[in-house]
């Protein structure tokens, strides 16, 4: 292999790609509270969370793939983005769920003929897996609309009359924790009847022990996949061999964020997965270089990266929109 | 919008069911995914409009003429060979008469092959009669698929009434009630599209002994000499008259005054010649193809396509009776012979002079069915109008089976046999065996196994003999004559 080679390979390394995720302590709660809701067969739910904590991660890296370990298979879990549209319509709608669920015709046909088409997808996809429920899952729940809810009610109308049932589970920004009030002020009691009375928030990491949790996953994916290299010693080599851990920052860098987060939102911290996961990929990246078996991530370096992925910042945003409005971040729990 | 090329169809519920029919296939496909007609042509790469699975109509040539076309789209919904092959009515079958389903079995979703094929008037399963209308607003349903069935799969294109019973049922695929006889009866169609039959496979007792004494002798001679590929005599009469003894459809003497056949003694010598080699050349190849099971290597193509033909026949004749008396109590009926007549027709159009006349139509005439359904007469496949010719070829042996039967009846009564024949394999005239299978309780014809002729010869043999005998009479009795003439002095020899 070529050095040019060897490196645009390098490059497609999930760490300058970002196409991964690790297994954190939220996402398996929130998991958790999935397995509640396909349990009880609840109509819907939302999960609701400041941004950037790692909600879209979690569903299109995780919740698929646990739901199908958990349940062997029986449950069909789908996904899809809500997209922001200036004027929401039903059409509109159906043509990205039919985009997200890979369904093979795609023309538009009349609004009724195409609810037909996702529902009896939806029903056939759960009758092959030998059941008759589906969930559903929706990120940037907090742009859907009356309108795409009232798409969502009709499939799960035709679903029900078919014998099957469908769970949708919208996933969003905190902003859908408000909006089951703003369809009560608009008389739409049947939206918040099926798909508002369950709701669980999505928390950052939130104790030392949580943060060495996550780390450790750096410490455990490998790339490429079952070579037996981790993220970290692909990126630390000599220093990995000599017992080189992200683990063990998690402490460090615990004080780290406390330190840098507003006075209001310590005593209890939620640190959004995205700056810990910059964090980590900004060290590997930055400081592979200078890789040897002595090799040691100071304070410095930790706060440094800390500081490179505007985590100040973004608290303080965090800070002024929900401690603002409620008083401490999480009241919903 | 464009369209994705990379999706996915919706799963089928309970998948490829056994023995169900494309038309259901292809029904609950298009329920399950709401295509437009332009979106399933383009998925299946083939025009989805042209597909009629049921009707002699234009339609058969097309699939006949685009074959490499039908068969290659069924790939795209996913089906093995098996399955697809399971799904349409089988080649030797030809065409049903009309589309056809059970109304039961409709309401859980599910139609078969079985229902679709000529014979089956009566669900195995539910043993109700088929049926072809709406039940809501009476029209045919029938089987092409076009916009309106779009808009209304497994239902009704006109009035949009759906067979089944509700959504549920589409999922949840359910088998009728009895499905195990649909299932026999698919099983007993399969295995017999994959068996190598000959001439002797005939199994129909019942057929046989129809009497088809009024069949004109010249349809015989000339289904004869197309079989045999050998040109037809121009002017000939074959001596049925000394066969027909009993019969008083014809006599010789009203052979003799009809004034659309000629007798002229010298040919029944050449029928014979050419009926021998008839027996001949297709027994030793049943005999070939019965004790190496193969076709390909020795025969040539023309004689490949003439046992094809009878073995399409006998299968046909096969599964016809089978189905008759599998779904119902069978008898030779009115529809049975309508049902024969509408794939042999093109036959009937040959003229009493001995020339084909044959045309490649069913020229512009339609056939009533049982259900009322007009078939409509269009052009035919070639492949199709040899098929026809088969058939009518061979009712016309079975009349010369008959034939043969009342010509040995006689023998015994002029006291040259010993007992009167019957079918069960006790005595045959000349050139083939019946034998009752009682374990199958059926009727087997035999060409190839030692043949039990009367010790006074076979048939044809007789015949001939017996010609030559009459020949040579004449002929001593001439010489003797002339032996007392003076001959006349310009007698020049001729």
């Amino acid at each position: 292999m070529t050095l040019a080679n060897k490196s645009e390979d390098v490059l497609q390394h999930p760490i300058y790609t970002r196409q991964y995720a690790v297994d954190t302590p939220p996402i398996q709660k929130f998991f958790a509270t999935v397995c509640e809701w396909i349990d009880n067969r609840v109509p819907g739910g939302y999960i609701h969370g400041p941004s950037r904590f790692g909600k879209s991660r979690a569903v299109k890296y995780w919740i698929k793939e646990l739901i199908d370990d958990h349940y062997y298979g029986r449950v069909s879990f789908f996904r899809t983005i809500c997209p922001s549209l200036n004027h929401p319509s039903e059409r509109e709608f159906l043509r990205i769920l039919i985009g997200s669920l890979h369904i093979r015709f795609t023309s538009n046909k009349s609004i009724v003929h195409t609810t037909l088409r996702v529902a009896n997808f939806l029903c056939a996809s759960a009758r092959a897996r030998k059941s008759n429920y589906v969930v559903l899952m929706i990120d940037e729940g907090q742009r859907l609309t009356s309108v795409e809810y009232g798409v969502l009610c009709n499939i799960q109308n035709l679903m029900e009359d078919a014998g099957f049932q469908l769970t949708v589970i919208a996933v969003g920004s905190h902003e859908l924790a408000y909006q089951h009030e703003s369809f009560l002020l608009g008389m739409d009691m049947h939206i918040v009847g099926r798909f508002m009375v369950n709701s669980a928030a999505f928390y950052g990491i939130q104790s030392v022990r949580e943060l060495s949790y996550t780390l450790a996953g750096y410490d455990e994916a490998e790339w490429p996949e079952g070579s037996g290299i981790s993220f970290t010693s692909h990126f630390f080599p000599k220093a990995s061999a000599r017992g080189l851990r992200v683990e063990a920052w998690a402490e460090d860098l615990w004080e780290i964020y406390l330190e840098l987060a507003p006075p209001s939102l310590r005593p209890r911290l939620q640190v959004p997965m995205e700056h810990v996961g910059r964090t980590v990929e900004q060290i590997l990246r930055s400081l592979t270089q200078r890789d040897s078996s002595d090799f040691e991530v100071s304070i410095n370096d930790l706060r440094s990266a800390v500081a490179y992925t505007k985590y100040p910042a973004h608290m303080r945003v965090i800070a002024a929109l929900t401690v603002g409005r409620h008083g401490r971040l999480g009241h919903n729990e | 919008m464009t369209a994705q090329t990379n999706g996915r169809l919706a799963p089928l519920p309970g998948g490829i069911r056994p023995y169900e029919s494309l038309w259901s296939i292809m029904q609950r496909i298009i329920w399950l995914n709401q295509p437009t007609l332009a979106e399933l042509n383009v998925f299946l790469k083939f025009n989805i409009k042209k597909i009629d699975l049921t009707t002699g109509s234009a339609s058969l040539d097309y699939i006949a003429t685009e074959l490499p076309k039908h068969q290659r789209w069924y790939t795209h919904l996913g089906l093995t060979p098996r399955q697809f092959s399971n799904a349409i009515i089988p080649p030797f079958m030809g065409t049903s008469c009309c589309f056809k389903y059970c109304l039961e079995c409709a309401r859980l979703g599910y139609h078969s092959t079985v229902f679709l094929l000529p014979a089956t008037s009566i669900c195995p399963a539910h043993k109700t009669p088929l049926r072809s209308e709406c039940p809501s607003c009476g029209k045919y349903i029938g089987s092409h698929l076009d916009k309106d069935v779009l808009k209304a799969p497994y239902g009704c294109r006109h009035c949009g009434y759906i067979l089944v019973e509700s959504n549920r049922a589409f999922f949840e695929a359910k088998l009728p009630t009895g499905f195990e006889r649909i299932k026999s009866a698919g099983q007993w169609i399969e295995a017999l599209k994959a068996k190598t039959l000959a001439w002797g496979d005939l199994p129909c007792s019942q057929w046989m002994s129809r009497d088809y004494r009024g069949i004109d002798p010249m349809h015989l001679v000339a289904a004869l000499a197309r079989s045999c590929q050998l040109p037809i005599p121009r002017c000939f009469h074959f001596p049925f008259d000394d066969l027909l003894l009993n019969s008083s459809h014809t006599t010789p003497s009203n052979a003799l005054s009809c004034k659309t056949k000629v007798y002229d003694p010298d040919e029944p010598d050449k029928f014979v010649a050419l009926y021998k080699a008839f027996l001949k050349k297709h027994s030793s190849r049943c005999i070939y193809i019965k004790q190496t099971g193969e076709t390909k290597k020795l025969l040539k193509l023309s004689d490949k396509q003439a046992l094809k033909n009878y073995q399409e026949l006998a299968k046909s004749t096969h599964a016809i009776l089978f189905l008759r008396s599998y779904c119902e109590a069978w008898k030779y009926d009115h529809h049975f012979e309508s049902l024969y007549k509408s794939v042999a027709y093109q036959r009937t159009r040959y003229g009493h002079d001995g020339n084909d006349h044959s045309v490649k139509s069913f020229g512009g005439i339609s056939l009533v069915s049982q259900n009322g359904t007009c078939i409509l007469s269009h052009k035919v496949s070639p492949a199709l109008a040899n098929w026809a010719e088969s058939h009518i070829f061979m009712k016309e042996l079975s009349g010369l089976y008959r034939e043969a039967e009342e010509y040995a009846a006689e023998m015994v009564r002029r006291g040259r046999y010993w007992s009167v024949p019957y079918i069960t394999g006790r005595y045959i005239p000349q050139f083939f065996v019946i034998i009752f299978d009682s374990a199958s309780n059926t009727y087997k014809f035999d060409f190839w196994s030692n043949i039990k002729t009367s010790p006074e010869g076979d048939f044809a043999g007789d015949l001939y003999d017996s010609l030559e005998e009459r020949e040579r009479m004449k002929f001593e009795m001439t010489e003797k004559a002339f032996k007392h003439l003076v001959l006349p002095e310009n007698y020049d020899g001729i």
